[in-house]
């Protein structure tokens, strides 16, 4: 029998992380854009040194409550929003700001375009694009700006979750781009960036059968209990025997376009897994369906 | 837009500008509307995104440690990059950085250079062995003109958002941080076009596709030039070149002055 198995951030086991927004529209040349962010917002907080003991406490119990600075009398200290209670319990606190730990993706569309290289060009389709990239600053340590085999393997594994959902037929003798560009990484940017794509698709006005959802799911253990959770962290995904499950969802089919893992689940566990994820994208679609239809709120808002 | 609709558009602009206007009906001397957010990046030791009348540039800093070079041992390094995604604009294709994304970051990298706004001795670890390397990226997501501007507001507000982390055993601590990155100087370019006889500043995108000739002057706060950059196969007189420095030290206090009221917003 399966003990509890406490997630670093202080949030339950369904739950995605807490703070998931997206915006379409956001980019001016481009045909199609949106922009994500999908993560834990964090508070500072100003401790004074005396409550430091809470702390230690507090921060080995959930990894995410930490020390970022120390000064003479006082710390800077973090506070995932699941566990923004805690701060109540402190005293003479200061909350100095918030910001968000999470994924910052930014996503073009261009097309249907003319196609480059021109001789690729089919009569019968057209040809999707998708290409993945991270900043250098978005991750721990600096990644270089030459593309990495990780992109390249995240960027085709993300064009064919979405070729068959649109109607690529219709547009014989030209490509769509999707251009993904990951601002700020804390685990799962691929799902992150195939979300803003469905919408920033859906915003260029390419026709789709479906909005694909994407999301991952997983695994994590301590003390030789584990549990299947949704929705992986940074810390979480960097726990040993940790196992992550990214997928794309096509919510009213209820089909995966995209399914990758590492890690070791058993069977009766993979189906766990499956189950909660299509549960899961489909919370994501509804923001996603949200985030078109405020944009043409703001856009009729804006005729009159 | 391909080539016909610039043909059209750049038609439009230079007619105007025989009439004393622009465009947008903007004051020759007047920028577009620029808003400027910092700390956007977790993971970046110090961050900005600007939007400069829809030109959107983030910029991140991040420290790594490294040896020094070696006829500067006694300095840390600082290398700037900058990238002109495919988001930006239809014509920018995926790929190595092209000429005008190495111009962008060469022209950042010396105004900062120059300006001595880093005291790179404050990052040696250990003389001649290990130094802090700070990197500036810069990326840009949505090119409506004016890159360098956006660009040099991106990094200013960034380096000005920078902490140094701190470093344990020879390795830098992720999130934890020893001090705020000490900036003597903030340089700021300011980038002027002309068209005709007409010299504006901020240019947008329809002026950039029209202007005969462009003019970047980063200055600092005493009214120092620090670094310049001429764009464009067209030409200045030095009586232009004298009006667009004077106008640069003016710009350029107002537009420090955003960056200072951007980045000191609830910081501790």
């Amino acid at each position: 029998m399966a003990g509890e198995v406490i997630r670093p951030d202080g949030r339950s086991y369904e739950d995605l992380r807490d703070t998931i927004r997206i915006e379409a529209g956001v980019l001016d040349r481009a045909d199609g854009s949106a922009y994500l962010e999908w993560g834990t917002t964090i508070r500072l907080v100003k401790v004074p040194a005396q409550e430091e003991k809470k702390l230690s406490k507090w921060s080995e119990k959930w990894p995410m409550v930490s020390v970022v600075e120390r000064r003479e009398d006082h710390v800077l200290a973090e506070f995932p929003k699941p566990l923004w209670k805690l701060i109540d319990e402190l005293k003479d606190v200061e909350v100095v700001r918030e910001y968000l730990r999470g994924n910052k993706v930014f996503v073009a569309v261009y097309g249907p375009r003319e196609p480059i290289p021109r001789h690729e060009a089919s009569p019968y389709r057209a040809i999707l694009r998708y290409r993945y990239t991270m900043s250098p600053f978005s991750v721990p340590e600096r990644k270089s700006p030459k593309p990495s085999r990780r992109e390249t393997e995240i960027s085709m594994v993300s064009r064919l979750a979405l070729e068959k959902v649109l109607f690529l037929e219709e547009f014989p003798m030209t490509m769509i781009d999707v251009f993904a560009e990951v601002i700020s990484a804390d685990a799962g940017t691929r799902v992150a960036a195939l979300t803003a794509a469905s919408v920033a698709l859906a915003d260029a006005g390419i026709p789709m059968r479906d909005l694909p959802a994407a999301v991952a799911v997983g695994k994590i253990c301590s003390d030789g209990n584990c549990a299947i959770v949704a929705d992986l962290n940074k810390k979480e995904e960097d726990m040993e025997g940790a196992v992550d499950l990214p997928m794309v969802v096509l919510p009213r089919k209820e089909e995966f376009t995209l399914l990758q893992m590492d890690g070791r689940v058993s069977r009766e566990e993979l189906e766990e897994m499956l189950e909660l994820g299509i549960r899961k994208a489909k919370e994501i679609n509804r923001i996603q369906r949200e985030a078109l239809l405020r944009k043409y709120e703001r856009v009729s808002g804006n005729d009159e | 837009m391909n080539e016909f609709v610039w043909e059209f558009t750049s038609d439009k602009v230079r007619k105007l500008a025989l009439r004393g206007f622009r465009i947008d009906r903007r004051a020759l001397l007047d920028y577009r509307p620029a808003s400027i957010e910092t700390g956007v990046v977790y993971n970046a030791d110090g961050s900005a995104l600007v939007n400069l009348g829809g030109t959107k540039v983030v910029a991140g800093v991040k420290f790594e440690l490294g040896a020094p070079y070696p006829d500067r041992p006694d300095e840390g390094a600082l290398l700037v990059d900058a990238e002109i995604l495919p988001h930006s604009s239809p014509s920018a294709e995926p790929g190595p950085p092209d000429e005008e994304a190495i111009e962008l970051a060469r022209v950042i990298d010396r105004s900062i250079r120059e300006s001595n706004a880093l005291d790179m001795k404050e990052f040696v670890i250990r003389e001649g062995e290990l130094v802090y390397l700070l990197f500036l990226d810069m990326r840009v997501l949505d090119d409506n003109g004016n890159l360098i501007d956006a660009a040099s507001l991106a990094s200013a507000a960034a380096l000005l958002d920078a902490k140094v982390p701190r470093v344990e055993d020879d390795q830098i601590v992720r999130h934890e941080y020893e001090r705020k990155l000490k900036l003597n100087e903030i340089p700021i370019y300011t980038t002027f076009v002309k068209i005709g006889k007409l010299i504006m500043v901020d240019p947008r995108i329809e002026e950039e596709h029209a202007f005969d000739a462009r003019m970047s002057i980063a200055t600092v706060d005493d009214g120092s030039i620090v670094a310049m950059q001429k764009g464009g196969a067209g030409s200045f007189s030095k009586g232009e070149l004298s009006f667009m420095a004077d106008e640069a030290i003016k710009k350029g206090r107002e537009m420090r002055k955003l960056v200072k009221e951007a980045v000191g917003h609830g910081k501790d």
